[in-house]
């Protein structure tokens, strides 16, 4: 569970470059709820999904996983039961180390670590099972270093990373943007699979109108710092991307939105 | 051999710093400088603990410590305050410093008869080479150390260390903290700096303040080359790299000087080096497509095994040569000669010394080698090279400076040492005192002769004064030479010191504007390297502030200093080939004292005088022996009044009618020269003492017994004794001095024509100038009382001169005779009436005794009492204006060591020598009335009331 209560955060604050990344935003997603999250650019849905991770911290507001207020945690504290996968596919592993010593890194994640060497052959066992599910075939390149992979394959790995110690939260930033179609299908489905099996919290930002709608049990829609949609389960199901878009007419109509704006959501998500 | 297993071991002990700097900068991209500071803190607190009974394995740990300490703070700041890296390190490299100063003491801690690890694992030694025997532990602590270090690079914290300086943004989405880390990590590799440092120290026998310099380089160096050597991702195989790229480095520094190279160029070698092996590494690394670089890609294999082929063939060679050296045997004199860097003071010593050793009769190239080294400031290359000397089996080494003489006698134990240009040898354990020392070892020191300095300064100067210095802490010899100018300064209670310490030579001038601003009359600079390598710096503030530079080294005199008095280190270099000799000859050097520099220069600088616009007191300009004139430096030649080596035993009667000041202090100036030059050290020359005690009957009969004593040698102080020895004796070799004119007394027909046993000093009493002073100081006097002896030629002497300079300065000279003291209150008496304006004593050595009674009755009668010899204002004289007794007495036994070396009297001319002194009373002066101007005080040496 996410409360989110009254978060507000200006960048650049007093100064002329001053924005206003979220304005008064109150959201709440329930335990197992999995939420996707669309908007135009510089709405807001990085920062809002940072805020959780806690690597930017609110100038106001509170934020709750679990019943805890985590609201100044520092984000390594948090990453005991947050984890994330970044937009880009270079930010989660360290290409310098081998894909088990990777996978050691997420094996500890909120954990101590002690100057004893874990990385047996048990373990190896167990990485090799976890690989094995990404059907990439790299439960035979164990001692492999990182940097020689593809795009696709580091992003799967950290998608195994993320979910390897099943945390309480999941934040994914358009973890597929920077993949080829095809390879981007694989991750989603990964990303399906690893959710509904661990029954993960998850907080998903994405710019495909279509994956908006297929997944998920809840879309959220940004606008200039703020939500601006909400659309529950049920709705969902029964909404097409033309209703969607037909939304945003019904959002410009009532003036939420300029003519250029909704032009530029089509352009974007169709 | 002992050149390669040396310059092995040196890279092992270095290998802990350089697997430090891996874990900074190839594991966290982060150039640590922290660890120039934080090995020399490891060896400074290592130091201080086993110099205090520590064990030396023991401190180990506690050097990892504090080194982890070092790290922690950089890492701290650099974390915490988001302060970049770099940045981060110089900071507390620079902190470091003053920390490491404070922790030693000093800046140079000697470890020579400590217990080690050295010396503990030689307790062991089975009898094998002790360098070898030494790398075989190493090579253990080394294998274990790499297992050690690897594995932990193997466990989850190496792991998480790793992969922070990989991707900290991952670790942190990991629950990692990176700052915590890095911190964790900083302090790790610093902690082993700390033991390298440690080590170190103990392994070349003390640690210095100036060790950790360049240390980042080097430890780059190390890491870089063994990540081209070894190219593989295991951390077993890069950490075998690193150590390796340790020792192959040292090995390089001393394949370089095997090759006789100049240790000056290693350090753009090392770059070079450096530099093309990161080109091929990243020529092997990067998908480049030029032909070079695709041959190398292809045939990888083969380039490495041939480079690597090609340096096992080098070594081998160099192996096999200096075993096969050892045993070929035909061989003439090696002599082994380390410099510490090219400053002057070095150069020069071994100028001197290869310009002896030539006169000498050592041919360079002929009939001996002289292999001359240069660690060019860097210290543990000093080491390196005594390694290399005694692989090429030299039969004696002669280090010069300090820095070199603590690495040889630290390492050299069965060879002969003569070090030359050491401040002093005691501090770094080379001995106890001048007889009792290492048995190995002699040589030649001293420290600046700074009470001479302010002896001069106060003569130029005189009453209370506050001077200005500045001097670098961090070099050894600066604080012992700083010491001893304190210690100087104790006995100059009018003048005040203000101090400026600097770290480098940018700060020289900084310094000097300091100094200036707090109303210093004078620089006065002790020997430092820092300040005498940025000497414009002051000389600049000199010029705009006028304030006059002396200075202790005689070698700067032509460049922009007032006066010099110091060593003449050319000098140094003499005495230490005299040395050579003598143990080449078969002496033992336990048995050869060690030496003080025998040679100081006093020179002055017209040119800067003129600037400034000061004069010189003649006093000055007469003693003065090195002149700059319209730019031009005029020295004397290098005389050596050392070499003195007796064939046989002499015995030298020195002889004295009267006790009185000016005497006293004669002889006292007298005994110190000797002192200082060594010569009373000697053991050969006995020195007998007689005193008449005023009595001439008993002075007669002392002057025969001289004679038919079997004296050597005689020395008289004050034309009597001069007289009643010169009378009888023409053979005995005789110097005389505190005499007032030698021809008057009947031993000489001129200067130069003068009887031929004998030579000495002429030093006239400063008659004209005294009734001169009494004019000007008292225009309306008219009358002079004077009282002699008519037994004294030289009271004689003085009176006619007096009777001269009375009619040309107006004065009526009222003149009294006495011929013993029992006269003399009827004498003084008789002068009460018809009543005198002044009162005056000159030359007279009998009256001269009773000068404090007669001082008592002048200043009861209210009559101003002048004399001629300065020391009489002690006795409540009201002006005196003499010869500095002293020194007469100092250059009587220049003129005397000259006799004894062998030079004839004969061929000495007399010389005329007056050191004018003047001291006079203000507490008297105000009761008298008297007026003296400001330009009188100012030349004063003593003034009473003293301030
Ligand atoms: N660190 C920062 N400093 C200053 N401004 C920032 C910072 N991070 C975000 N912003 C600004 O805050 C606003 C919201 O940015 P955010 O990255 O959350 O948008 P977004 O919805 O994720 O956009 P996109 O769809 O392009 O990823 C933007 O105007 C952005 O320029
Ligand atoms: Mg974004």
């Amino acid at each position: 569970m996410i409360r989110i209560s009254g978060i507000t955060k200006k960048f650049n604050s007093g100064s002329i470059d001053e924005v206003e990344a979220l304005k008064e935003i109150d959201l709440l997603i329930d335990r197992h709820e999995f939420v996707t999250l669309i908007g135009t650019n510089g709405s807001g849905k990085s920062t809002l999904l940072n805020m959780v991770a806690g690597n930017i911290l609110p100038d106001q507001g509170s934020i709750e996983i679990d019943g805890r207020v985590v609201t100044n945690q520092k984000e390594y504290r948090r990453a005991a039961y947050v984890s994330r996968v970044f937009q880009n596919p270079y930010l989660g592993t360290a290409p310098g180390m081998t894909i088990a010593e990777n996978l050691l890194m997420a094996y500890y994640r909120g954990k101590s670590r002690y100057p004893r060497i874990s990385l047996t052959k048990s373990l190896q066992e167990l990485f090799k099972d976890k690989l094995s599910i990404l059907e990439m075939g790299l439960e035979e390149r164990l001692n492999q270093i990182v940097g020689t992979l593809s795009g696709g394959q580091r992003q799967a790995i950290t998608l195994l990373m993320a979910v390897l110690q099943s945390p309480s939260v999941l934040l994914l930033d358009e973890h597929t943007a920077a993949l080829d179609p095809k390879t981007a299908n694989q991750v989603i489905r990964l990303t399906q699979k690893f959710v509904s099996e661990g029954k993960l919290t998850t907080l998903m930002i994405t710019h495909s109108m279509k994956q908006a709608l297929e997944m998920g049990d809840r879309t959220i829609m940004m606008h200039h710092g703020r939500i601006i949609e909400d659309i529950p389960a049920t709705e969902k199901k029964r909404l097409t991307v033309e209703d969607l878009l037909a939304k945003f007419e019904d959002i410009r109509k009532r003036e939420k939105l300029t003519p250029e704006l909704v032009k530029s959501l089509r352009g974007l998500y169709l | 051999m002992d050149l390669w297993i040396g310059a092995l071991n040196l890279g092992f002990l270095y290998a802990f710093m350089a697997v430090g700097t891996f874990i900074t900068y190839k594991i966290y991209s982060f150039p640590d400088i922290t660890i120039d500071g934080t090995f020399t803190l490891g060896a400074a607190v290592a130091s201080i603990l086993i110099v205090d009974g520590w064990d030396p394995f023991l401190v180990l740990p506690v050097a990892f410590a504090v080194g982890s300490m070092a790290g922690f703070v950089t890492g701290f700041i650099h974390t915490r305050f988001k302060i970049e890296g770099l940045l981060a390190g110089i900071l507390v490299m620079t902190a470091l410093y003053s920390v490491n100063l404070h922790v030693m003491g000093k800046s140079n801690v000697p470890l020579l008869n400590s217990t080690t690890f050295v010396t503990v694992i030689d307790a062991f030694n089975p009898g094998i080479n002790p360098e070898l025997w030494c790398a075989f532990f190493l090579t253990l602590t080394m294998l274990l150390f790499w297992m050690a270090i690897s594995g932990f690079l193997k466990t989850d914290i190496g792991i998480t260390m790793q992969a922070t300086g990989n991707n900290p943004v991952m670790v942190s989405a990991q629950g990692v903290s990176v700052n915590a880390v890095k911190i964790f990590g900083i302090a790790l590799a610093n902690g082993f700096v700390g033991v390298s440092g440690a080590l170190v120290a103990q392994y070349q026998g003390f640690a210095d303040i100036g060790m950790g310099i360049g240390s980042i380089i080097f430890s780059l160096a190390a890491v870089i080359i063994g990540e081209a050597i070894i190219r593989r991702r295991s951390v077993f195989l890069k950490i075998l790299g690193v150590i390796l790229g340790s020792v192959i480095f040292r090995m390089a520094v001393a394949f370089a000087l095997r090759l006789g190279m100049n240790p000056n160029d290693l350090k753009i070698i090392t770059a070079i080096f450096v530099l093309v092996t990161i080109i091929t590494t990243n020529a092997f690394g990067k998908n480049e497509s030029g032909p070079v670089t695709k041959f190398l890609r292809r045939h990888r294999r083969w380039v490495v095994s041939g480079a690597v082929g090609v340096l096992l063939a080098i070594a081998a060679y160099l192996v096999y040569q200096s075993v096969s050296q050892g045993a070929v045997s035909a061989k003439r004199i090696r002599i082994g000669m380390i410099l510490a860097n090219q400053s002057s003071l070095m150069t020069n010593t071994r100028n001197g010394f290869y310009e002896e050793m030539h006169k000498l009769g050592y041919r360079n190239g002929e009939n001996c080698d002289i292999i001359e080294l240069n660690a060019e400031g860097d210290i543990p290359t000093n080491k390196t090279m005594v390694d290399h000397l005694l692989s090429m089996d030299v039969d004696i080494l002669v280090p010069i400076s300090t820095a070199s003489t603590q690495a040889v006698i630290s390492k050299v134990k069965d060879k002969p040492v003569v070090f030359a240009t050491v401040a002093d040898p005691f501090v770094i354990g080379a001995g106890t005192n001048d007889t009792s020392h290492m048995p190995n070892v002699t040589g030649v020191y001293g420290s600046a002769p700074s009470r001479e300095l302010l002896e001069i300064f106060t003569t130029m100067y005189p009453g209370p004064r506050t001077i200005g210095t500045i001097y670098n802490p961090a070099y050894p010899n600066t604080k012992v030479n700083l010491n001893h100018f304190l210690d100087a300064l104790k006995y100059f209670p009018n003048i005040k010191l203000e101090e400026v310490a600097v770290s480098g030579t940018n700060e020289v001038n900084q310094a000097a504007q300091a100094l200036s601003s707090k109303d210093i009359c004078a620089f006065v600079l002790i020997n430092d390297l820092t300040v005498f390598n940025s000497l414009e710096s002051v000389v600049k503030v000199s010029r705009q502030r006028k304030i006059p530079i002396f200075t202790n080294d005689a070698e700067r005199l032509a460049d922009g200093v007032l006066l010099v008095y110091g060593y003449e280190y050319y000098v140094s270099g003499l005495q230490a080939a005299h040395l050579v000799d003598r143990i080449l000859k078969g002496e033992n050097p336990s048995k050869i004292p060690f030496e003080k520099f025998k040679l100081t220069t006093y020179g002055i600088n017209y040119d800067v005088a003129k600037q400034l616009g000061i004069t010189f007191p003649e006093s000055i300009k007469k003693a003065a022996e090195a002149k700059v004139i319209n730019g031009k430096l005029t020295k004397p030649d290098y005389v050596l009044p050392g070499e003195i080596r007796l064939a046989k035993p002499a015995r030298v009667a020195l002889f004295q009618i009267n006790s009185n000041s000016m005497i006293g202090l004669t002889v006292e100036g007298f005994m110190e020269k000797l002192k200082k030059d060594g010569v009373t050290d000697l053991g050969m020359l006995t020195l007998k003492h007689f005193d008449a005690h005023g009595d001439y009957i008993t002075g007669q009969t002392i002057a025969k017994s001289i004679q038919t004593d079997d004296f050597d040698y005689i020395v008289t102080f004050s034309t009597v004794a001069m007289q009643m020895v010169a009378n009888s004796n023409k053979t005995i070799p005789h110097v005389f001095c505190a005499v007032t004119d030698p021809v008057r007394a009947g031993v000489a027909k001129s200067l130069t024509d003068h009887q031929a046993n004998l030579t000495g000093l002429a030093t006239p009493q400063p008659v004209e100038a005294t009734i001169a002073l009494m004019r000007k100081l008292m225009p309306k006097a008219k009358r002079i009382g004077m009282v002699w002896n008519t037994g004294e030629i030289n009271s004689e002497i003085c009176t006619e001169k007096a009777r001269v300079a009375c009619r040309k300065y107006g004065f009526e000279l009222v003149e009294k005779t006495i011929t013993n003291l029992n006269d003399l209150e009827d004498a003084v008496a008789s002068l009460r009436y018809p009543g005198i304006d002044i009162f005056y004593i000159s030359g007279d050595v009998m009256i001269s005794q009773t000068i404090p009674t007669l001082a008592k009755k002048m200043t009861s009668w209210n009559v101003p009492f002048f004399t001629n010899t300065s020391d009489d204002i002690n006795s409540g004289t009201f002006l005196s204006l003499g010869a500095d007794y002293f020194e007469v007495g100092q250059k009587a036994a220049a003129l005397f060591e000259q006799v004894l070396l062998g030079a004839s009297p004969k061929a000495i001319p007399i010389e005329s020598y007056v050191p004018m002194a003047l001291t006079v009373n203000l507490l008297l002066a105000k009761k008298l009335k008297i007026n003296i101007p400001d330009s009188v005080i100012n030349k004063a040496k003593i003034i009473i009331p003293r301030r």
